[in-house]
Formats: C-alpha cells, sequence, structure tokens
C-alpha cells in the first residue's frame, strides 16, 4: 500500500472505528472515500504533490474520531439492526405468499386438468370412490376408515395422485382399498408401472385410462387387497416401473403421509 | 470573512434541503455549491455533512441512490422527498423570525447610535 492509500484508509479506519453498527460501515467508508477522491480531483493544479494534496484533503474532511462519533449518532445499532430484522421479515413473508400462489396455482391445473380433461375418467373416480361415502353402507359393507390423502408423486413425466385409502369390512372380510390416477405417459399394466402395499401386489385391480384433449395419457387406478390385518397402523406403498422402485409411508390412522 | 461556527451549524440543515429543492446532489457537490454560492463564507469541515445527509435520511426528509455523476464516476446522490420540501418550509419560516428577531435587536441598536 503507498503512503498515500495508507493515509487516506487510517483516517477512514479512525472515523468508522466510532460507528458501532458494522453493517453500515462499509457504506460510509465508500461514501467518504469518493468525497476524497473528488476533492483530490478538483484541486490537483496548482497542488506541489500528491501527498501535499491528499494531506489538505484529509484537512478538509475535518476530525475523524468526532465525525466517526456523530456519524454513529445518526446510525444506532438497535434501530439498525431492527431495520434489517424488518426487511428479512418482510422478504420471507413475501416469498411465503408467492409460494402459497403458485402452489395453489399448480394444484390447480392439476386437479382441473383431471377434472376438465377428462370428465369421463372423473366419472370412474367417482363410481369408484362412492362406496366410501358413509351413506352408502349397506348390510354388506362398512367404511372402518377413509383417508384422502391429496399425496403427489412423480415418475419421470408421470404425476401420481394418491387419492383414497380406505379399509372396509365387507361381508366379514377387512379390505383394504387404494384409489389413485396418474398423469402423463405411464400407466400400470402396459408400461410396466407397478404398486405394492407392505411389499405384496394387490389382489384385484381395476383401472380406466384414456386421453385428454392434449393428447396426454390420464388413468384411474384401484388396486385392492381383499384380507389386511387390521392391527396394521402403517402401510408403505412401493411404485416402480422398469426396476426402479420409490416408496412413502402412511399412517393409517390418519392418512398422513410420514 | 469567518463565520462563527454555531451560526453556520444551525443552519446546515436549510442550506441542504434549499439546494436539493432544486436538484439531485452528491455530498461534494453540495459542498462546492454551497462555497460558490456563498462567495466561499460557508466553509466547514467537508466531512461534517455527512452525519447532516444522514440525519435528513433517518428523519425521512431525503432518499438517497447511487448513480454515474457527469464525470461518469458512480456517485451516492440525495433527493428531497415531500417530508423534506415540508420540513424546508418549516426551516424557512423559522430562520424569517429569528433573523428578524436579530436584526431588530442587533441593527435597531446600531442606528440608535447613529
Amino acid at each position: 500500500m503507498t503512503a498515500k492509500n495508507r493515509n487516506t484508509e487510517s483516517w477512514l479506519d479512525a472515523v468508522l472505528h466510532e460507528v458501532r453498527f458494522l453493517p453500515d460501515r462499509q457504506k460510509i467508508r465508500r461514501e467518504l472515500q469518493e468525497h476524497i477522491e473528488d476533492y483530490m480531483e478538483d484541486h490537483m493544479e496548482g497542488s506541489e504533490s500528491e501527498s501535499r494534496l491528499q494531506e489538505e484533503a484529509l484537512l478538509a474532511m475535518g476530525e475523524p474520531v468526532e465525525l466517526g462519533r456523530q456519524l454513529n449518532r445518526q446510525h444506532k445499532p438497535w434501530l439498525g439492526w431492527l431495520w434489517l430484522g424488518s426487511e428479512f421479515l418482510c422478504i420471507i413473508t413475501i416469498c411465503i405468499f408467492v409460494g402459497v400462489l403458485v402452489y395453489g396455482w399448480v394444484d390447480n391445473q392439476v386437479d382441473r386438468q383431471m377434472g376438465t380433461r377428462s370428465i369421463e375418467l372423473e366419472e370412474s373416480y367417482e363410481e369408484m370412490t362412492n362406496r366410501y361415502d358413509a351413506a352408502y353402507n349397506d348390510e354388506f359393507t362398512t367404511i372402518i376408515y377413509h383417508h384422502q390423502p391429496e399425496w403427489r408423486t412423480r415418475l419421470e413425466n408421470t404425476e401420481i395422485q394418491w387419492r383414497d385409502v380406505a379399509y372396509m369390512d365387507y361381508d366379514g372380510k377387512r379390505k383394504l382399498e387404494v384409489v389413485f390416477t396418474t398423469y402423463g405417459q405411464y400407466s400400470m399394466g402396459e408400461h410396466c408401472l407397478k404398486v405394492f402395499c407392505n411389499e405384496q401386489s394387490p389382489d384385484f385391480a381395476e383401472h380406466k385410462v384414456g386421453i385428454d384433449q392434449e393428447g396426454k395419457r390420464v388413468g384411474v387406478y384401484k388396486i385392492t387387497y381383499e384380507t389386511f390385518d387390521e392391527n396394521q397402523r402403517e402401510a408403505k406403498f412401493s411404485y416402480d416401473m422398469f426396476g426402479e422402485r420409490f416408496s412413502f409411508c402412511m399412517d393409517l390412522t390418519t392418512g398422513e403421509v410420514l | 470573512m469567518k463565520l462563527d461556527k454555531g451560526l453556520v451549524g444551525g443552519s446546515t440543515v436549510l442550506l441542504v434541503l434549499t439546494l436539493l429543492a432544486e436538484k439531485d446532489y452528491y455530498g461534494y457537490e453540495i459542498i462546492k455549491t454551497l462555497e460558490e454560492r456563498s462567495d466561499k463564507t460557508f466553509q466547514f469541515k467537508e466531512g461534517s455533512l455527512y452525519p447532516v445527509l444522514h440525519r435528513l435520511e433517518n428523519d425521512g426528509f431525503v432518499k438517497s441512490y447511487r448513480q454515474k455523476s457527469e464525470n461518469g464516476k458512480e456517485r451516492k446522490y440525495y433527493c428531497i422527498t415531500p417530508s423534506g420540501q415540508e420540513q424546508l418550509s418549516e426551516e424557512r419560516q423559522q430562520w424569517r423570525i429569528f433573523s428578524s428577531a436579530v436584526n431588530k435587536v442587533a441593527m435597531g441598536s446600531e442606528l440608535s447610535l447613529a
């Protein structure tokens, strides 16, 4: 560092040493440094030497410690931290708000896709699940629990929406039924998409597939486990395709994905 | 003529706000303009301008932003806010009252002596 810079840096250090709010120090340093540069540029003509000019500039700026104390009065730490904190909270709030809006929009898009692009399949879904409504309980069927997890997973470009998990007593047999929809390229069976519950293949599966207005494959599936242990409180659902397996666990008492 | 520092210090806010009401300035420009317009009557420690500017900004009377100056270098500019305009009117009013009172007392006794 040259003598010229050293003197200016020492002067600035002496000023900023008095400013207790550290985040503001850099900004203040920059502003004062720029002022000194402007002074020196303005008074360069007629000056004996650069070092003399620098001395004059620092003299014109005033006593650094006193200046630092005056600046410190305007940069109170508690106010500074309060301002930074509120800015941070504001940013977080905006991010959360935007995130919620985007999620809601995407969620709505997927729901609308299923609902408006394939009314036929939505009707199939209604048919497969209307028994879960307690009003439909008859002499054979008693719904023990029914959850709608609204859990989505992705397999490459195919979205799988896990929509219903229902456990029932059907004519003395305890059955578990799982209903899910697929939207995208892949579907069960034809594209080797397999679903398991606790590593078991279903005893029975029904489905309906179709093509929506944009040419995307849409499917509704119900898989059934004819005898399912009523003491099972958790279930692991796995799905795989071409040998690669994914899974998630669900609390069967609440429908919450763990 | 060198003025009493107290006189200058008390009117710095009025001087700075007056300039900023005309246009936006950065710190060194303010010092130079004050010097020129006052025929070098106002010459104070240049660094002491910044606590004043920062106080005005904290009070909401001015705002700052960075911009390239006429010579191409980026500088921190200050501009007056609507609150600052109101404060300037207030400061002018106070100055009128103060200077009028001083004139009555100080100049009035001179006249009577003459």
